[in-house]
């Protein structure tokens, strides 16, 4: 076998898994293969890593038990229900407020005497209030608001006048 | 015909139980080993493989076939493996093989005696099974969940980099060091010395 540089080696070396693992383009491989013709460590290194591979693989895989299936059916069953019992309350709601619709649809006709009567006493309601407003004394309103403030005002004031009677506690000098 | 996984679980949107009962039958077996590699438990495998299947269900609502099935089932199934893994080591779980010495035979130790029903060769291949599912668990997490997805689940880098939610590259490192690792292991629990006379 002929020496092949060691930097090449390193390279192989570090790729021997994908190489196993057939995740290596196939110019990769064929290179790879090339390689381990030609080089004796690589080649112990690559058997090395793929025994245990085997050893990997001997190891019998297990069977799921009978009442695997069941039981993941029941449950999610259960699941199911639980579900669809939350969501009926929201239905049954729901369903009352489509009913009423319907019977709004049904008995409250565009020419309903009754809708129609309710509507014109809705509409000449609104053009009085825009035509002539109630008048309302807004001084009487807002008298024991202003008061408040004036209270307010007068206390501030006083605090004030008490600050001012104590004496400074330094006093300036003028050389 | 052979239904896709994504349009069984299209179906198991609008609330077929059937077409989820036929992904369960699709994959059941594949999730149980995959778990039972990872945990070594097989009871406390199957409990996981039902949890994972009944979170399948609970989303299934919310379920867009963007990604690919099988990927979306191994993540559930291995972020509920990594789940327990912290739990025992949390609790600190000891296990009957761990219980007896690496050198001891652990069906004929004081905890297990009745052999009766264990030839000798069916014995000696059951062990050394035993010893290999112990090694792989010796394993750090990530390079354990790596390898048992490749090796097993015969899963591409490009689909493990996705479930563990890392780079390929790392996928890469990841199944190579483990592999070197398991080969160090193995001699060391005394079955790989075929390893080396093989090289």
């Amino acid at each position: 076998m002929k020496k092949v540089k060691i930097n090449e080696c390193q390279n192989v070396q570090i790729q021997l898994s994908a190489y196993i693992d057939k995740e290596l383009p196939s110019w990769k491989r064929h290179f790879f293969r090339w390689h381990l013709k030609r080089c004796a460590i690589c080649d112990k290194k690559y058997k090395e890593l793929e025994q245990v591979n085997i050893f990997l693989h001997s190891v019998e895989t297990v069977k799921t038990s009978e009442g695997f299936l069941s039981n993941v059916m029941s449950r999610a069953n259960s699941m199911n229900t639980s579900q669809n019992e939350s969501r009926s309350v929201l239905n049954r709601i729901g369903s009352i407020v489509d009913g009423l619709q319907i019977w709004m649809r049904r008995n409250i006709r565009a020419y309903n005497s009754l809708y129609i009567g309710g509507f014109i006493v809705g509409v000449i309601l609104m053009m009085g209030v825009t035509l002539y407003p109630p008048k309302i004394d807004n001084s009487n309103l807002f008298s024991q608001l202003n008061t408040k403030t004036i209270q307010e005002q007068q206390e501030r004031l006083v605090a004030f006048e008490v600050i001012l009677q104590q004496e400074p506690k330094r006093t300036l000098k003028i050389r | 015909m052979i239904v896709s996984d994504e349009d069984l679980m299209l179906e198991c949107r609008k609330g077929d139980m059937s077409a989820f009962e036929l992904l369960v039958r699709r994959y059941q077996d594949a999730l149980v080993n995959y778990i039972h590699y990872t945990i070594n438990d097989y009871h406390r495998a199957e409990d996981l493989a039902q949890e994972t299947f009944l979170r399948v269900f609970k989303s299934a609502s919310r379920y867009e076939p963007k990604a690919s099935f099988k990927t979306w089932l191994y993540t559930i199934a291995t972020n509920l493996s990594r789940n327990e893994i912290r739990n025992r080591a949390r609790r600190k779980t000891y296990f009957l093989e761990d219980m007896v010495d690496e050198n001891e035979d652990v069906y004929h130790s004081e905890y297990m005696v009745d052999t009766r029903f264990q030839p000798d060769i069916l014995y000696e291949k059951k062990e050394r099974q035993q010893l290999i599912r112990k090694t792989l668990n010796q394993l750090p997490e990530n390079q354990r969940l790596a390898l048992t997805l490749v090796t097993y689940q015969e899963l591409s880098y490009e689909d493990v980099s996705e479930i563990l939610n890392c780079s390929v590259g790392a996928v890469k490192s990841l199944i190579h060091r483990a592999r070197q690792n398991m080969k160090k292991l193995l001699i060391k629990a005394g079955i790989g010395e075929s390893v080396n006379e093989k090289g």
